[in-house]
């Protein structure tokens, strides 16, 4: 490989991405080899002589620049930790190390080299077919396999730089800024729409940046600096280049890569301006190093300063190949021979110019295998033989020497993009060529240039144009003055050489250079039966290699069809799904967006050693202390509240207002109870079902008048309980507003039998005794001189009362009764101890104690429904089930207190029948016993009878039905 | 303890509550007047910086009757949803909905709108003449921070999918939309030539959309200023 330093640079003026006044130096495959600022690992190792770049998947042959474009997997490489960089498209940076990818050893000397030689025992497919006999062989393949499978290495342990996603927004967003995009742009900008112009590569231009176009190239320099000068300097157009367009989804959202950002960019209107793929043809070796597209070969001239060989012949189906030639000639690089595929003789002033210098014109001709060089790494010449018919060549051959063969056969839209957006493509047989169906594109979308099938320099550029105008109408913009386009229906014409595709007797015409498919390996597919496009492509892997079928599906597409024995015409290729280039996940993922929510004691919770547990969007404290000291704390929170008292945070249960002449209906049709009578300033317990019966949420009302409700709702609840107050209201259009204000109060619970004293320390406008405010009162007052509701609740069976107060005055209220409870044995009091206490008082948890299908007979709750209502939503579905036989009910069970404590959701036993589940247990401290609460068979529930409860670990208990609540059954705690 | 008025605290009071912060009451909130250095905040605050602005008082109102109401007190009603008017004491009066309004007054001014009119709401009484408005209770169901300077929009622009851009997003607009996931109120209103946006999201989320915000303008040399540098920019 040793060469000498920069040997195939060119002199300027070529070289238009490259800074000749920075030299850069980094290691390839141990080498060290020095580009220019601008060089990409490809330019640069081409400049230096070195034309083998990585090995391909499975043969592992040795594989070089193909598009020069980032659009094919030949040059996959390695830099450091980051696999499968294209070397094509990525810059070299100072002491970047490079390695070749899929060698066994080094690139120079790969071992695997020699599955090459054993293609012909690797058929399509085989892989289905071997491997998993004798049986136990799969054992010893697979390591081989894992280790020869996949591409690049990765770190697992490196850790990725950190990148984020933007939003961005235009009137016109324009998808490539070739002639057709700058021309575009500059149309939608002069009508006034607010143009994002995108790109891939570092400045715009894009064709007019390399490619010929026609013999006096000054006039299309002329053009490009025309075009660029006007589009950098206008106002309205913003040029966003080295961005990658990923995706187009729904409404022109466009995915749009920059090297440290997603961008995410919102189009009213999208000029589609992305080009096309030049493609290969089909002959024996054309994977060689030496072996490129057209394209490629004036990208290294154009853009890198490069002469991409010593001695050309240049392989053409168009007149685009005869500007390759003439473009090689033009830099020192003799052009043996134009193999011209098509039968009679063009005449255009390219075909001339290179007739002029004296190049030699094989018209009808083509290439029928190229030669190679030792170790496949270079090719010394091409087979050339005459056309004699579709893919049938004469039997006798003329050899030509060279080390460069040029492909300029034809061309596919890069239809990726537009395909996402729901295009359609079919196969134009006349124009042997991909073209979009009419009426697929999507809305407020336009195409334009070669991905529109128009190639011609001026006709693109009046394409352009057209395509500008229409997008910035479509985004809401009008033309002063009608624009005219006397050319652009003119504009239209093929490139494409119907079947640049010759079989070679000893195969190794490759089809699909990412997956090492042969045209044999596509025929034996269809002959296997896989005759659809989408079957070959999934038995044979054709076009799912890293270039996505970019230069392989129009060839498949006609293989395919011609050994099925279809017709081509209209047919298309397989689906095309985002991403379109190579999509880095840290760039996907940027900075996250998970909303959480917390209560104004949040922070109080964590000073005071509060183990924090997710509700919903909420964080709550589970309790107070270490893990540790699980169970121990929780008793401890439980006894405080049995015999002193306990502070909750309960500002997590939703809080809704419901006010208005209506209120009181409303609420009788939301909820099973009847609120039409509940008395101002006291309480109802609330529990509403859905349309089927199903329990599905439940809180209590508090009354402050006539019009007035206040509501709550369960911590996870909230939010779905208001949603389905404004819908059924929707409907009912009754007279009242509701209003969610969760986040508006805090609440705490003070619970306990010192909760009166400590609570009536703090306040002087309510008068906190028994005979005062009774069980199920509420009151509007003051608690250190903080505005407050009182709600004196039994939620946990003792005597207590929730206190809600504005948010922001939250936790000074939390501080200042923790501090006045202090002498009374107050303490913090997580929500494990309140699940504790509640259950002992027998009261469910909507969603632990129910699920999706709980109706109120089958949970005890009968009592919470007003029979005599006319209405209350799912009222209809309980009336018809209250008629039939239950299948299960939730009771009480006890266990003594040495019992394996059992889990939620053990099974419920008879037998080997499962009648059953626990919903709740735990371990009482107050009661010396194990309580619970389970779903059983309807025969399952006489108090004092005993039912089996499998435990985690499979051993079987008895536990005893027992009456709940539990605790203080007569309620008279609370009533205090 | 008795009869004591407890100082009201911001969700993300804590966030500003450095060694070098100096504090001021202001509605009953205590809130920082500074936080570093007063001289670099202003200069941060023409560039890019957050303020927490949950002190500055303000009101909803909802209902039928609303409109009408707010007319008899002599204010001016915004014509269209997610649009304002200005009140004759600079307070904001902030459609959010056919019959939804939001009294928020403007940080250049100490206004008394939202405190008359919360005065002057009074349920039963409304209750009894049969008057459809009811009271919000903003000033705790939502946080209010204000981001100002000239890299505001390429801070929202990773945080919001609504083009908050100047040229698109003018001066006194008015979006609700979802910022950070999060659903958000945001009010343009420039303090002299300096950009500037208040943005009201659901108070017990507010310390996640503030650490959202600033690690979202760490690129952009973002940071947290107290209410004294905003009070210099008016």
């Amino acid at each position: 490989m040793s060469k000498a330093a920069n040997s195939m640079r060119l002199a300027e003026p070529y070289g238009l991405y490259i800074d000749r006044s920075q030299r850069i130096t980094f290691q390839f495959e141990g080498q060290t080899v020095t580009g220019y600022m601008g060089d990409t690992i490809a330019s640069a190792l081409m400049a230096n002589g070195i034309k083998v770049i990585s090995r391909s998947f499975k043969y592992h042959r040795p594989r070089g620049v193909l598009s020069m474009a980032g659009q094919d997997g030949n040059t996959l490489v390695q830099i450091d930790d980051e696999p499968n960089v294209r070397a094509d498209m990525r810059l070299i940076e100072k002491g970047m190390i490079v390695t070749a990818q899929n060698v066994i050893g080094s690139l120079k000397n790969d071992v695997g080299f020699i599955l090459n030689a054993c293609s012909r025992f690797l058929p399509v497919g085989f892989y289905y077919k071997a491997f998993f006999k004798p049986k136990g062989a799969w054992k010893l393949w697979e390591p081989i396999i894992r280790r020869m499978a996949g591409l690049g290495k990765i770190n697992v342990q490196a850790t990725p730089e950190e990148s984020d996603k933007q939003y961005r927004f235009a009137d016109v967003a324009v998808i490539g800024a070739g002639p057709a995009g700058l021309a575009a742009a500059l149309q939608s900008a002069e009508l006034g729409a607010n143009v994002m112009l995108i790109d891939e590569n570092p400045m715009p231009g894009g064709s007019l940046n390399y490619a010929r176009y026609q013999t006096d190239h000054d006039q299309v320099l002329s053009l490009r600096e025309r075009l660029l000068k006007q589009v950098q300097s206008h106002v309205n157009i913003t040029i966003l280049c080295n961005a990658m367009c990923t995706g187009w989804f729904d409404d022109n959202w466009l995915a749009v890569m920059t090297k440290k950002r997603l961008i995410k960019l919102r189009a009213k209107a999208v000029v589609a301006a992305m080009g096309s793929f030049e493609q290969p043809a089909v002959f024996r070796h054309n994977d060689l190093p030496g072996v490129m597209l057209g394209s490629a070969a004036q990208r290294l001239i154009r853009l890198y300063g490069i002469k991409p060989g010593h001695k050309a012949v240049v392989l053409t189906g168009n007149d685009d190949g005869y500007a390759v030639a003439l473009d090689l000639m033009e830099t020192g690089t003799p052009v043996n021979a134009v193999v011209d595929m098509r039968a009679n003789e063009a005449n255009s002033e390219l075909v001339t110019a290179v007739k002029e210098q004296g190049i030699e014109v094989l018209q009808g001709h083509t290439v029928i295998e190229a030669m190679p060089g030792p170790g496949l790494r270079s090719i010394k010449g091409v087979h050339v033989g005459k056309i004699i018919g579709e893919g049938k060549v004469a039997g006798n051959s003329r050899f030509i020497h060279c080390d460069l063969l040029c492909m300029s056969v034809g061309y596919t839209p890069a239809a990726q993009l537009l395909c996402h957006s729901g295009a359609g493509l079919e196969y134009d047989e006349a124009d042997a060529m991909l073209k979009f169906k009419d009426g697929s594109l999507c809305d407020n979308a336009v195409i334009t240039g070669s991905v529109n099938a128009v190639f011609d320099l001026d006709a693109v550029v009046e394409d352009g144009s057209y395509a500008g105008l229409s997008a910035a109408e479509l985004a809401g913009f009008k033309a002063k003055n009608p624009v005219a386009f006397p050319n652009r229906n003119k504009a239209s014409s093929t490139q494409n050489f119907p079947w640049p595709i010759f079989a070679h007797a000893k195969g190794k015409d490759f089809i699909d250079f990412d997956e090492d498919l042969q045209i044999k390996d596509i025929q034996r597919a269809v002959a296997e039966g896989y005759d659809d496009l989408e079957l070959v492509k999934r038995y044979s892997t054709v076009v799912m290699g890293p270039s996505q079928g970019r230069q392989s599906a129009l060839n498949n597409l006609r293989i395919v069809t011609k050994a099925a024995n279809k017709s081509i015409q209209g047919l298309s290729i397989t689906t095309q799904r985002p991403p379109f280039h190579p999509e880095p996940i840290q760039l996907l993922a940027g900075q996250s967006f998970q909303p959480l929510r917390r209560t104004a004691m949040h922070h109080r919770h964590l000073e005071s050693g509060a183990q924090m547990i997710p509700a919903g969007l909420w964080q709550r404290p589970a309790y107070y202390g270490i893990p540790k000291k699980r169970q121990q704390i929780i008793e401890q929170e439980a006894l405080a509240v049995r015999n002193k008292v306990g502070l909750i945070d309960v500002s997590t249960l939703g809080k809704l207002e419901i006010r208005g002449p209506d209120a009181a209906e409303f609420m009788n049709r939301m909820y099973t109870f009847a609120y039409v009578k509940q008395v101002v300033n006291r309480l109802r317990y609330v529990l509403m079902t859905d349309e089927t019966g199903a329990i599905i949420d439940d809180g209590i009302a508090a009354r402050f008048s006539q019009q007035h409700f206040y509501v709550t709702t369960t911590t996870g609840g909230a939010d779905n309980v208001y949603r389905a107050m404004l819908r059924w209201n929707a409907q009912w259009c009754l007279d009242v507003d509701i209003s969610n204000v969760t986040s508006a109060y805090a609440a705490m619970s003070l619970a306990g039998p010192n909760s009166r004293t400590i609570l009536q320390n703090l306040m002087s406008d309510i008068d906190l005794s028994a005979e005062k405010f009774k069980y199920s009162e509420v009151r509007c007052g003051h608690v250190m001189g903080i505005p407050a509701r009182f709600l004196r609740v039994g939620f946990v069976g003792e005597l207590g009362w929730e206190i809600h107060v504005p948010s922001s005055q939250g936790e000074a209220l939390w501080d200042g009764l923790l501090k006045a409870g202090e002498p009374y044995g107050c303490m913090p009091v997580g929500i494990e101890a309140q699940r504790l206490l509640r259950l002992e008082k027998g009261h469910i948890i909507v969603g632990q104690d129910t699920d999706g299908l709980t109706i109120p007979q089958e949970a005890n709750m009968d009592w919470a429904i007003a029979k005599k209502k006319p209405f209350f939503i799912g009222k209809h579905a309980i009336d018809i089930l209250a008629g039939r036989q239950l299948n299960r009910a939730l009771v009480g069970f006890s266990l003594p207190v040495d019992t394996s404590l059992p889990e939620d959701c053990n099974l419920i036993l008879r037998g080997n029948d499962i009648t059953g589940r626990i919903t709740s247990v735990a371990r009482s401290p107050t009661l010396g016993k194990i309580i619970g609460l389970a779903y059983v068979a309807t025969d399952q529930i006489q108090e004092g009878s005993n039912f089996d409860i499998k435990l985690s670990n499979g051993e079987c208990i008895s536990a005893t039905v027992t009456a709940t609540p539990f605790y203080d059954p007569d309620n008279q705690r609370q009533a205090l | 303890m008795k009869k004591e008025v407890s100082i009201k605290r911001s969700s993300v009071y804590r966030k500003c509550n450095l060694d070098t912060t100096t504090y001021q009451v202001l509605n009953g909130f205590i809130t920082p007047m500074s936080i570093t250095d007063p001289e670099d905040e202003i200069d941060s605050a023409k560039k890019l910086a957050i303020c927490d602005m949950s002190w500055l008082p303000r009101t909803g109102f909802k209902g039928k009757d609303t409109i009408s109401w707010l007319r008899a007190q002599g204010l001016k009603i915004p014509k269209q949803v997610n649009s304002l008017e200005k009140s004759n004491d600079g307070s904001l009066i902030i459609r959010l909905g056919i019959t939804e309004f939001l009294i928020l007054t403007d940080p250049r001014g100490m206004g008394e709108l939202s405190v008359e009119l919360n005065n002057g709401w009074e349920a039963k009484k409304f209750e009894s003449v049969g008057m459809n408005t009811y009271c919000l209770p903003r000033q705790d169901s939502h946080a209010c921070f204000l981001l100002c300077g000239e890299y505001v929009p390429q801070l929202f622009a990773k945080l919001c999918a609504v083009d908050l851009s100047v040229n698109h997003f003018p001066h006194l607009g008015v979006v609700q939309t979802s910022v950070a996931r999060l659903s958000s109120i945001i009010v343009r209103n420039d303090l002299s030539d300096t950009l500037s946006y208040l943005i009201l999201v659901d108070s017990a989320s507010a310390e996640y959309l503030w650490d959202c915000i600033i690690a979202a303008g760490q690129e952009l040399d973002g940071r947290t200023v107290g209410y004294r540098s905003i009070l210099k920019l008016i």
